[in-house]
């Protein structure tokens, strides 16, 4: 990370709200209804809980080595080896989860706006724009990230509470019929929607300006993605209820296909959401595709990111191509969320506890 | 006799001809090479003279003659000699006809000198004279001066050169006289209720409109020169105790290191730009004394250049060129939803005709269903596809815009009436266009105007057409993407440093207090703060607490 870029915690909560909310509200209901039926909506706040654990885990880390970014102190912990290793898992983890959205994002397009151009194309359009946004480094990238947050979010927020004017109150009954099992089953569903925020820690934690504002910016953010989840599923639920939830591909979609404001301009809010959500989607996928070329950049100690952006751009094209159809897709998106997970919930704490014992070993020496 | 003639005479003439043609051939060439010595003689004798190559001298004669060089004998530049009573010791008077005021020549500087009533001593020399020549003229500014360049400089802007015999110093008199249209109201900036004066050709007079609003000695005005051959000269101007010099320094060294024979029509907001290559305005010009004072108090840079009845102003950033002076006037609830709508607008100034591009050619369904069939059927029978409808129209606008600004006034208002027929009317009754592609052209015109910056309006009529472009090919992802890409090229242009989306995007909770001049006008009482982005050294406003 260059030294005079610094980041203000209100940037780093931007930041990590634009990156984390970007693909899952198509899915996540899908997910969720699946599991936790008529519940759906309680796993979204409870996953919420386990992220700011994970959050918390990897601040701690962070803090321990308030000079570098999670790839060099991967590599001071487990050493050269172990940390590359690391490092890669890392990247790999990332550029899988911005194929994997970027993948969702585009057949959505696909299906419900474009549906004569081939894929390839949609998702090029959408990706090599980030090669130009990298071209002066990460501040640009913040400045674009904030800029289309306010007003993109404003609209997207106005969108989703009109759901409301839809739902049936009966479609949130029963509550816990099969007990609380199916709801505990749901939060590892949840993992990928939330993920971004404990990558995004360790890396741009020696950047922050006033980096104990942190625990209150980082519970911010998740709160407010939450808040957002929580109000998709919600809705969804209320107007497909869960047994159209889970069959349908784009659930969220469809939902809002079926809202009808009679007498006003708007009389069908499906195509607005999803003009809007293509902002929303770009702000999260060139927060991804950044600092997964930030870490590449890092990892072999290059000079400009840029040129990694343009590199890593067409492998990503490659990975959006790869699943033929959307059980490939789900396939892959459990594998993806297991690696997080693995990541979040085992690796991070045991690199906590490592750094924390050769904390106390070089303090007893 | 012909058998010996024949022959003879066919041979020669053959041979005159040949030699005729070669002479012939040789004058015409001997014309050529005439016409380039002559070229060149005159290239020799009127080389360009610099003014370090001579030196002042005692004798006056000499002086003359370099000076006479320097000015390139031209016919404007008046030389008078004259000898100096009682001691009659030769002087001269130089200056430019029509730039000099005359009656200060005739009164206080030809009349003085050549006047026997004061007493001077017959046997003065020329020492006394010297010394003695600021009592003797009664004109309002003297200055004395050994360089030539610097003299040459002052009579190029119509000041008068004195040159006495004996002494090697020149005396330069402000003279100066140059006839200027009178102050007026601004043409491109009015005003409800704000000041009706706007800067014009003269840098002097405009430093004048600048200083009688801001009467504080902090007020620095640094005069320079840019443009090799016009020397034109400039004035950076700051509020010192309220900029931060490190935008004193970067625009002092971008003028510096302009090297252009002049800046073409005056135009030194393109060159000291930062993004020439972008079509967003990232300095900002300005008619008015008002704005200008008003951006300085904020702590921003101010260039005022001698010709140009514009000033610049920087760092500027997007919000900048929606401010008016309207807005200052008003009440704030007033002002701020004006402030709004014309950002709403310049939204829709540039993405409407896109829009309508993309819901008529891709998504019918985004729009109510009598309104989708209101389109189709006015649609009907018409030609072309919507993108190419749409360009046709746009085309049509832009044409008018560019007529409208060229043609004399005379004739402008004809060319609206034909415009708007043709427009309006014309090409709905044949079918080339539907009626409602007429109130989306109207309404894109409507709100370009609204734009209160015209760089800013302009930029925005140049990214229409490839959003127009994107919308015909992927519809609403194809305009969504195209305006990414625009806030993609917003969020990576700077001005003298400073992001071009500096207040509008804060980049901490510390920074919220820039807000309230941006999206919002705050009332006066609450704007306690100057722009934090500019890093002013004196933060405070006002102080709330009086």
């Amino acid at each position: 990370m260059n030294p005079s870029t610094r980041i203000t915690p209100l940037q780093f909560l931007v930041l990590t709200i634009s990156i984390t909310f970007g693909t899952s509200i198509l899915t996540l209901p899908r997910k969720l209804a699946k599991i936790a039926g008529e519940n759906m909506w309680m796993p979204v706040l409870l996953g919420a809980f386990v992220i700011y654990f994970s959050f918390r885990i990897s601040l701690q880390l962070a803090a321990l080595f308030p000079n570098y970014t999670s790839v060099a102190y991967h590599r001071l912990l487990l050493g050269n080896f172990g940390g590359t290793l690391l490092n890669i898992y890392l990247l790999t983890l990332m550029v899988l989860v911005t194929a994997l959205f970027l993948r969702l994002f585009v057949t959505a397009i696909k299906i419900y706006l474009l549906d004569l151009t081939p894929l390839i194309v949609v998702t090029s359009l959408l990706t090599l724009p980030v090669i130009y946004a990298a071209q002066y480094g990460l501040i640009p990238v913040l400045r674009l990230v904030q800029f289309i947050i306010l007003p993109a979010y404003s609209l997207f927020l106005a969108l989703i509470l009109l759901g409301f004017l839809s739902v049936k109150t009966t479609n949130y009954q029963p509550v816990l019929a099969e007990g609380i099992k199916p709801v505990l089953l749901g939060i590892p569903s949840t993992w990928m929607s939330y993920s971004g925020i404990e990558l995004l820690i360790g890396f741009l934690y020696s950047s922050i300006t006033r980096p104990k504002a942190l625990v209150k910016f980082g519970l911010a953010a998740i709160v407010i993605i939450a808040g957002l989840y929580l109000l998709i599923s919600l809705i969804t639920l209320g107007i497909l209820g869960a047994k159209n939830t889970m069959h349908i591909l784009v659930p969220t979609i469809m939902a809002y296909r079926s809202v009808e404001i009679p007498d006003t301009f708007v009389e069908r809010l499906d195509g607005y959401l999803m003009v809007i959500w293509i902002a929303i989607c770009f702000d999260a996928q060139i927060g991804w595709i950044y600092f997964s070329s930030a870490i590449i950049k890092q990892m072999f100690d290059v000079e400009y990111v840029r040129p990694i952006v343009a590199l890593l751009i067409p492998i990503i094209i490659y990975l959006v191509m790869l699943p033929p159809n959307i059980q490939a897709i789900d396939k892959l998106s459990s594998l993806v969320n297991l690696a997080g997970i693995v990541w979040g919930l085992i690796i991070l704490p045991l690199l906590l506890i490592l750094a924390l014992w050769k904390r106390k070993r070089n303090d007893e020496c | 006799m012909n058998k010996k003639i024949k022959p003879w005479s066919q041979a020669h003439s053959a041979k005159t001809f040949a030699t005729l043609r070669n002479l012939q051939s040789t004058i015409h060439h001997a014309k050529d090479i005439e016409q380039d010595i002559r070229i060149l003689a005159r290239q020799l004798k009127e080389q360009t003279v610099t003014t370090q190559i001579y030196q002042l001298d005692k004798n006056i004669e000499t002086n003359l003659r370099h000076l006479q060089k320097v000015f390139s004998d031209g016919d404007d530049v008046i030389i008078r000699r004259l000898l100096v009573s009682p001691a009659r010791q030769k002087a001269a008077l130089i200056y430019i006809e029509d730039m000099a005021d005359q009656a200060v020549i005739n009164n206080h500087i030809i009349a003085k000198l050549t006047c026997s009533c004061f007493g001077v001593d017959n046997n003065r020399n020329s020492d006394n004279l010297a010394g003695s020549i600021t009592n003797i003229l009664t004109a309002g500014s003297l200055t004395e001066t050994m360089e030539i360049q610097q003299a040459v400089q002052r009579v190029l802007l119509g000041d008068t050169l004195l040159l006495l015999d004996g002494v090697p110093t020149l005396y330069i008199i402000a003279t100066r006289n140059v006839k200027l249209r009178s102050v007026s109201p601004p043409d491109t900036e009015p005003t409800v209720t704000g000041p009706r004066d706007s800067f014009i050709e003269d840098l002097r007079t405009n430093i004048t409109l600048v200083r009688r609003r801001v009467n504080n000695p902090n007020l620095v005005i640094k005069k320079s020169v840019v443009g090799q051959r016009s020397h034109t000269e400039i004035a950076v101007t700051y509020l010192k105790g309220v900029v931060n010099y490190k935008y004193v320094c970067e625009v002092e060294r971008r003028l510096n290191n302009l090297q252009i024979d002049m800046p073409e029509n005056l135009a030194i907001q393109n060159l000291i730009a930062d993004h020439p290559h972008s079509p967003f305005p990232t300095t900002q010009q300005t008619e008015r004394p008002d704005r200008f004072v008003s951006a300085l108090l904020k702590g921003r840079v101010g260039i005022i250049i001698d010709g140009m009845p514009f000033a610049v102003l920087v760092p500027t950033v997007l919000s900048d060129l929606f401010k008016a002076t309207d807005d200052y006037q008003e009440k704030w609830m007033t002002a701020t939803a004006i402030r709004l709508l014309r950002y709403i607008v310049a939204f829709f100034a540039l993405s409407i005709p896109a829009m309508y591009i993309a819901i008529t050619a891709f998504h019918p369904a985004m729009i109510p269903t009598p309104l989708a069939l209101a389109i189709g059927i006015s649609r009907e029978g018409v030609p072309f596809p919507s993108f190419l409808e749409a360009l046709i129209m746009i085309s049509f606008l832009e044409i008018m815009h560019e007529a409208g600004i060229r043609l004399p006034r005379t004739v402008g208002q004809a060319v609206s009436i034909v415009g708007g027929l043709v427009i309006g009317d014309a090409t709905v009754r044949a079918g080339l266009v539907s009626s409602p592609l007429v109130i989306i052209t109207s309404f894109t015109a409507i709100a370009t105007f609204s734009i209160p910056d015209y760089r800013l309006a302009l930029a925005i009529r140049l990214l229409r057409m490839p959003l127009m472009a994107a919308a015909a090919s992927f519809g609403m992802y194809g305009l969504m993407i195209a305006l990414l890409i625009i806030f993609i090229h917003l969020s990576n242009l700077e001005s003298f440093g400073e992001p071009y989306l500096a207040p509008l995007i804060p980049q901490s909770l510390l920074r919220l207090d820039d807000l309230k001049d941006t999206y919002i006008v705050a009332p006066t009482s609450v704007r306690t703060v100057r722009p934090t982005y500019l890093e002013p050294e004196d933060l405070t406003r006002q102080d709330p607490t009086k």
